[in-house]
């Protein structure tokens, strides 16, 4: 867990914000790209999480800065979904599905020869709820705890470590280890 | 199981983007006219209002009846009475110049 307690009166705010990329940006790109399943809308729910960052009130302290950014990503990822599904809503009701949607980005990279593995692992990944989904990727990839991740989502430690679990499980299954 | 898929490296930004947030982050779009109206200060300041309007108007004014017979027969002489009133929930007296407002009614204007 890396606790800030908001940006310091004497670090510039670009240097915060610099410094929060670094450590944060990555994963939080990596986070959004799982459950956005593009890379155009995670980068634009990405620069939003940052911008709010630098317009946040000085007096309103953050205690975690990973469970405050990754909230923040998670509600703007949300809000932006939303907004792509009714917009899609509305042109299928207008042009009755013309084009096919675009194929989501890979997420995950790997070695040529463990190429066959990380697409078997993908679409295991994307057969995930994505209540579970979301979970193993903060977990495995992005490298939070289960308190973090409770605080993330809103729910108990136990539920999501159980989420996690229950995506193990299936993962085990899906890729027949 | 988790150390085999940590094997897997997780697709990162492109390195262009950093500079591209920052960049906004340090000038960020303007909020538009709406979002200027609506921010909270805005409904706070509602909110205050709202609360001296209740403050002032909507709890009455009480005045001792007798006073307020006399009051009304001197300024239908168009002789500003002075009377004492209490205000709103307030329990301390104040003086307030008394005029004939229409047939039936009297004015209350703050001392000068």
């Amino acid at each position: 867990m890396q606790t800030v307690a908001a940006a310091p009166a004497s670090m510039r705010l670009m240097d915060f914000l610099e410094r929060s990329y670094e450590t944060f940006g990555p994963k939080l790109y990596h986070y959004l790209l799982g459950i956005l399943r593009s890379a155009a809308d995670a980068e634009d729910a990405l620069q939003t999480v940052f911008v709010k960052l630098a317009q946040r009130d000085k007096d309103d302290e953050i205690e975690d800065l990973t469970s405050y950014l990754f909230s923040a990503a998670r509600h703007e990822a949300i809000r932006l979904r939303d907004k792509r599904r009714s917009a899609r809503k509305r042109e299928d009701a207008s042009q009755a599905g013309v084009e096919q949607p675009a194929p989501p980005p890979d997420l995950l990279a790997a070695t040529e020869e463990r190429e066959l593995d990380r697409r078997k692992l993908e679409a295991a990944i994307a057969h995930l709820p994505e209540e579970q989904r979301e979970v193993v990727l903060l977990k495995v990839w992005e490298g939070l705890t289960f308190r973090e991740i409770a605080s993330v989502l809103g729910v108990p430690q136990d539920t999501a470590a159980s989420r996690y679990r229950y995506a193990l499980e299936k993962l085990k299954q899906e890729l027949g280890d | 199981m988790e150390e085999w898929l940590r094997e897997f490296r997780p697709i990162a930004p492109r390195p262009a983007l950093k500079a591209q947030i920052l960049a906004a982050a340090r000038n960020p779009p303007r909020p538009g006219l709406i979002d200027r109206l609506w921010n909270r200060t805005t409904w706070m300041a509602i909110a205050a209002g709202a609360l001296v309007a209740v403050g002032l108007y909507a709890v009455p004014v009480r005045v001792d009846p007798d006073i307020a017979e006399q009051a009304f027969r001197r300024a239908q002489q168009k002789l500003p009475e002075r009377i004492v009133v209490w205000t709103g929930r307030s329990e301390t007296p104040r003086v307030m110049i008394a005029r004939l407002e229409g047939p039936n009614q009297l004015r209350l204007e703050e001392l000068k």
